[in-house]
């Protein structure tokens, strides 16, 4: 919605918008209440989906953990809650592309310098799955599209 | 407030929203409705309020020329654009970076303020007559700066020719 | 009486915030002063694609086939110029010297900048780099998309531009070669970087018709001019 309205802003200089230009912003309205609700209940879980999806990922594979004999557990706990907090907000807002423009294309390029695409793509797919098990699925729907998008923009090699 | 909400996201990493402000949001979102009424009215009505004026202006100020109260005319129509926008993306500053800032030095140079004074008024008569109370009370705010600004301006001091 | 420094509002509330790429997190518009400043403290002014055409063609126009040589003088000056722009804001932003730290992060962090500035994306290949080369891509070259599809490479400010950086930052004389470019038909960009050697063998391989793949095979196979 945020980025919608700014550009609206921009191309609507001097004039009128038109209904269908306005569209977003009845639907925004509309998605208003859930959007809240799933915001506070990122909020409330947020420690604990982090650490679940840890839990789950160490069962599945462990060494996306250690390289070369560092321990990255609390890296990827701090970078992976800094990705569900931009989540939050852009669900709140409605807006995948601040959430892309101002965190996850940098946040590629980095974690592309560290080899860290395995990682990442397996975080967000198992986000995904405690995200869909704590929520409800209203709220997971709003939040999952998002972490799919994580997935791909941090986890695919290139 | 708008420039409120795009600050949304610059604390995002570091904490959640205060309850404050997502209070301001919901504000916001709650009022959105009653100012997409107010942006499409004015819109819709836009032609009417401006040919309403025009005629009645025209009738009040016989000695200026078409010119003048042409450009007049199409200065207070994107003025109430500008106001139509601002209401709607609830943003004040608006009105000031994207209009007062270009119009201003404008209505400067042509010395307009007299013609201005009398469009305002019946412009504001115009707009009281076509839209409801709740609708007015969202553009008042920012029509009322706007007028003010441009109603405020010093005019260009004559050049002075010495011999 | 107090005087403020100019300074990007979100860099003052967040000085360590390392994602600050966004367009209004970046640069700082000042329209009171009528400038543009970025989080490094760097001028910014924003052109057209008329500007870069008018640069092109004018340049062309003054020195004709020279054109290509000047772009690319301008870019090593450039390049050199920036590494310790580079080095200044980098070594204060991570508190930590250029040379220990993870180079690829570290060249990430020196694009980002372009990138926010519209000079396009990139994807740097460091595969080669024992055997003294590496390869860049570009998505979006701002020059590339501007001038359209021309048969011909155009991209000498970026090739330049590399050079002069690398060159700095390896503290060994490099040079760079565009061999393959949007101007002619591709998707994007490929750039070449090593000793002069390699760039000539290139330009050689370019000259007989051989495409980007051709050239980076033939490199890795240890092919050379004689």
């Amino acid at each position: 919605m945020l980025s919608q309205l700014e550009r609206l802003t921009r191309e609507i200089d001097g004039r009128y918008a038109s209904d269908a230009e306005l569209t977003f912003a009845i639907d925004y309205v509309r998605s208003f209440n859930l959007r809240v609700q799933t915001y506070q209940r990122l909020q409330e879980l947020e420690t604990t989906l982090v650490q679940q999806t840890y839990t789950k990922m160490r069962s599945i594979d462990p060494s996306v953990f250690s390289h070369g004999g560092d321990d990255l557990s609390a890296k990827w706990k701090r970078d992976t809650l800094r990705v569900m907090r931009y989540v939050a907000v852009a669900v709140l807002m409605d807006d995948t592309e601040t959430f892309r423009e101002r965190l996850l294309l940098w946040f590629q390029t980095i974690m592309r310098a560290f080899g860290a695409q395995r990682s990442c793509n397996l975080t967000y797919q198992v986000l995904q799955e405690v995200v869909k098990q704590s929520l409800t699925a209203p709220q997971a729907n709003l939040v999952c599209p998002l972490l799919e998008l994580s997935r791909r923009t941090l986890g695919t090699l290139t | 407030m708008h420039p409120q909400i795009a600050a949304v996201f610059d604390e995002a990493e570091n904490r959640y929203l205060k309850p404050e402000e997502l209070k301001l949001i919901s504000q916001y979102v709650a009022s959105m409705p009653e100012r997409l009424d107010a942006y499409r009215s004015l819109r819709d009505r836009e032609l009417e309020i401006v040919q309403a004026v025009a005629d009645q202006l025209e009738a009040a100020s016989p000695q200026e020329s078409e010119e003048t109260l042409e450009r007049c005319l199409k200065n207070a129509l994107l003025m109430l654009r500008y106001c139509a926008l601002s209401l709607l993306v609830n943003d004040e500053s608006l009105v000031e970076r994207r209009f007062l800032a270009w119009v201003s030095p404008l209505a400067k140079v042509y010395d307009t303020k007299a013609i201005d004074a009398k469009l305002y008024r019946l412009l504001n008569q115009q707009l009281s007559k076509m839209l409801t109370a709740k609708q007015l009370s969202y553009l008042s705010p920012s029509l009322s700066l706007a007028q003010e600004a441009l109603l405020s301006q010093s005019s260009t001091p004559q050049m002075v020719v010495s011999h | 009486m107090v005087i403020a420094t100019a300074q990007n509002s979100v860099k003052r509330k967040h000085p360590k915030k390392h994602n600050h790429y966004g367009f209004r997190d970046f640069f700082q518009f000042d329209p009171d002063k009528g400038t543009i400043l970025d989080w490094n403290q760097g001028q910014n002014i924003l052109t057209t694609e008329d500007f870069i055409i008018g640069l092109v063609e004018g340049l062309q126009e003054e020195v004709g086939d020279a054109s290509a040589a000047t772009m690319y003088t301008i870019g090593c000056e450039w390049g050199l110029k920036d590494a310790f722009f580079f080095e200044n804001w980098f070594e204060k932003e991570f508190e930590r010297s250029m040379r220990q730290t993870n180079l690829l992060f570290l060249l990430e962090t020196w694009w980002w900048p372009f990138t926010a500035q519209g000079w396009g994306r990139w994807e740097i290949d460091m595969g080669d780099r024992k055997q003294g080369f590496m390869f860049i891509n570009i998505f979006d070259s701002a020059v590339a998309r501007t001038l359209g599809d021309v048969g011909k490479p155009v991209c000498y400010l970026y090739a330049g531009l590399f050079a002069g950086f690398f060159t700095e930052l390896v503290k060994k004389q490099l040079s760079c070669i565009e061999i393959q470019c949007y101007s002619m038909g591709e998707t994007y960009c490929k750039f070449l970087i090593g000793g002069q050697d390699r760039i000539d063998a290139a330009a050689f391989w370019m000259n007989e018709g051989a495409t980007a793949r051709d050239i980076e095979k033939r490199l890795r196979s240890g092919e050379i001019l004689r």
